[in-house]
């Protein structure tokens, strides 16, 4: 009984310790536990496709250091993918950070397949208000951005010589962590506009998400796990498969840890009971 | 008079913006109405970027009360907050935010450590589960078996150990999870409702903070 | 041989960061007022660009932008006991905007097109498992509501709802729980990437332990006078 009754006070800096192992040793000795994908990725990745060549996509990008791992993956497979199928990306950033994660990231895709700012994509940077500020970037989007994050007017470039509102834009993204903005989008641009909405959430907002599947979002590409798949729909590993081993051995490790606390209960439940 | 001007002359003008806001959007008014309507809505965003920083202002007026009285064990890591706050408004006039020094400094403060803050959350996660998920009783073992299948679906191990994982977990998110939710939402609709309208009818002055 | 400094001070605040978990010190606190500070400074100057861009840099072209430049100065008098109150034309101005962006498609989003998709064919003898689910659907959406709109439970019916209401609330909550260690782990998996996956951390990590464990054991390494 004593060891039952140890299975549920498993000191803390042990479980620490081996939940680090389980999450680093895979990432120095990879396994390649294979992934499928999920219908709501495939989903999202079958929108994109379908699109007509020279579609306007508007991404916001709501990267930050918190949701980067998170959704960095998706949005960089997403990027590559949107570049390929030669539509046209207008990134903003409804958090501060996402320009600083724009500017790292998209360059170097547009580079390699060469795509060129201010006809392909256009960065317009951060806008502040939330909702008030995607409000007014559907109704005219020179209201918020009177310049790019270049500090370029926004009528010298030419992809926004043809966008002004809402009527030229085919589909929004949404990525990141802010749950009230992912609303905001499904509310601001589908409902108001009938614009279709793809959302790159963070984990925590899947669930908030799924009430509005398939009918008001059309597909969901949610953490890290949303992005390995991105990434082997697009034929590009990358970070996020990397990290899937990882993922597998973790949460095997958490569920061995809640396996082995009600073990114990339930033991010394039996034998508190037989006594 | 005072009260007039303190409370009452903001709730009117807070009634006027919002029902403009809300009529417009289901009426067609004149043009002029309409573009009345979509400034307002664009001066939020002027007013919003401006409310952001006074949380800063906020932050460096508490900090600095904490170095002039030397906090013991406090002022140090205080003074390291106000210091850091000044980094990149700094560098934004001196350099720009276009500079290589201004994104060198934003990746090893702001992404580095911000990923590292985020990333050990899961520590004490795992510390709470361990302790709390314990089946008690029947909605307790809900919980439990609903997040543990889940959990295996999004594990890609768990489509190894078995086939059938994926498919129930994509059901548990699909169904009982979406109805939940969908609720959830619905309810948390009626009263987003309700609580707007009574803002903005006057019922509600709790956003008149301060000096009333 | 280059010394990346990006990298090893990278290395240099993970490990700072990660020693947290297992005592907090010294070092970890500095990293951390390091962090909020630069956040902090970074959210102001970012917002400041903002509204100069949207406003003030405008303002030849578009006089009316003079009275939202108003409302937000006087947004600054809350940093006064005295005049505190002219605060409160803003914070009413952003707060009815606010409210009417939001009420104004909440209803259709969250109520009508959430009742639509809740409404789905029920009995279909050609797809037995679809009409399951979609009973399942309907049952948790209208039990949870009743949960939540009928607190009281005045009638066994509510009562019963109610309960099922719980158990499918319950349901829900164990696949949001597993999405939200999933969010967590994934963090930690970036964390633990930008630690070991780069060439620097060979050295970095155990100078970093050392120093973490000078730092946060001072008694026991005889560096300082126990209490």
């Amino acid at each position: 009984m004593g060891i039952l009754d140890k299975l549920q006070n498993i000191p803390v800096p042990i479980i620490n310790l081996i939940l680090i192992l389980t999450i680093s040793v895979p990432l120095i000795y990879p396994i390649g536990i294979p992934i499928l994908v999920d219908p709501m990725t495939r989903s999202a990745y079958e929108v994109i496709d379908n699109l007509p060549e020279g579609s306007v996509v508007l991404f916001d990008y709501d990267t930050g250091p918190s949701t980067v791992v998170e959704v960095g993956a998706a949005d960089k497979a997403m990027v590559y993918h949107m570049f390929k199928k030669n539509l046209k990306i207008i990134f903003v950033s409804s958090g501060v950070n996402g320009p600083m994660y724009v500017e790292t990231d998209v360059p170097p895709i547009a580079k390699r397949l060469g795509k060129q700012y201010g006809v392909d994509y256009v960065h317009l940077g951060y806008f502040a208000g939330l909702e008030m500020g995607i409000t007014a970037i559907l109704n005219d989007i020179s209201s918020i951005y009177p310049s790019d994050v270049h500090n370029t007017p926004i009528e010298k470039l030419e992809l926004m010589q043809a966008v002004k509102n809402h009527e030229q834009i085919s589909l929004t993204i949404y990525s990141g962590g802010l749950g009230d903005q992912l609303l905001s989008w499904i509310r601001q641009a589908n409902t108001a506009y009938g614009i279709t909405v793809v959302l790159v959430p963070v984990g925590v907002m899947i669930s908030y998400s799924m009430p509005y599947y398939p009918n008001q979002v059309a597909g969901i590409v949610g953490s890290l796990r949303g992005g390995a798949e991105y990434e082997l729909l697009t034929n590009r590993p990358g970070e996020a498969i990397a990290g899937m081993d990882s993922l597998s051995l973790s949460f095997i490790w958490i569920i061995t840890l809640i396996v082995l606390g009600n073990i114990g209960l339930i033991s010394s439940r039996m034998s508190r009971g037989s006594s | 008079m005072s009260q007039t001007f303190r409370r009452y002359i903001p709730m009117a003008l807070s009634a006027a913006v919002g029902f403009i806001t809300i009529i417009t959007y289901f009426f067609y008014f004149p043009l002029v109405i309409q573009n009345a309507s979509s400034a307002l809505v664009s001066w939020g965003s002027i007013l919003t970027a401006f409310a952001q920083g006074l949380g800063t202002i906020f932050l460096l007026r508490s900090h600095a009360r904490r170095v002039i009285r030397r906090d013991q064990g406090e002022w140090i890591y205080s003074l390291v907050i106000i210091i850091s706050t000044f980094i990149f408004p700094v560098l934004f006039f001196t350099h720009g935010d276009t500079s290589t020094l201004y994104k060198t400094l934003y990746q090893t403060i702001n992404n580095n450590i911000g990923a590292g803050v985020w990333g050990i959350l899961i520590f004490a996660l795992t510390g709470a589960v361990y302790r709390a998920f314990r089946l008690q009783n029947l909605n307790s073992t809900f919980l439990l078996v609903s997040c543990l299948i889940v959990m295996l679906q999004i594990a890609p191990v768990g489509g190894v150990i078995w086939s059938g994982f994926p498919i129930l977990g994509n059901w548990i998110m699909d169904i009982p999870t979406t109805g939940g939710y969908r609720g959830i939402m619905v309810t948390a609709a009626f009263g987003l409702i309700a609580l707007g309208f009574r803002t903005l009818f006057g019922y509600e002055k709790g956003y008149l903070g301060g000096e009333e | 041989m280059a010394i990346n400094w990006v990298e090893i001070v990278g290395v240099v605040f993970g490990m700072a960061i990660l020693s947290f978990v297992f005592k907090p010190n010294p070092v970890h606190r500095l990293v951390e007022s390091l962090f909020v500070g630069g956040t902090a400074g970074y959210l102001l100057i970012k917002n400041l660009d903002s509204a100069y861009k949207l406003s003030i840099n405008r303002v030849p072209n578009d006089p009316t932008l003079v009275i939202p430049l108003i409302l937000s100065v006087l947004i600054f008098a809350r940093l006064s006991k005295e005049y505190s109150w002219l605060s409160n034309y803003p914070i009413a101005f952003l707060t009815a905007i606010g409210i009417g962006v939001s009420v104004r498609t909440i209803a259709e989003t969250d109520i009508i097109k959430q009742i639509r998709s809740t409404a789905l064919p029920l009995i279909m003898p050609s797809d037995v498992l679809t009409s399951f689910n979609n009973i399942i659907i309907l049952v948790s959406t209208v039990t949870v509501i009743s949960y939540f709109l009928y607190a009281r439970k005045s009638t066994k019916t509510l009562r019963t709802s109610n309960k099922i209401g719980i158990s499918f609330m319950m349901i829900a909550f164990g696949g949001s729980l597993a999405n939200s260690l999933l969010s967590r782990v994934s963090r930690t998996i970036g964390l633990l990437q930008s630690l070991i996956i780069v060439p620097s951390a060979v050295y970095m990590v155990p100078i970093m332990i050392i120093v973490i464990a000078i730092s946060a054991f001072p008694e026991k390494l005889g560096l300082k006078k126990e209490k």
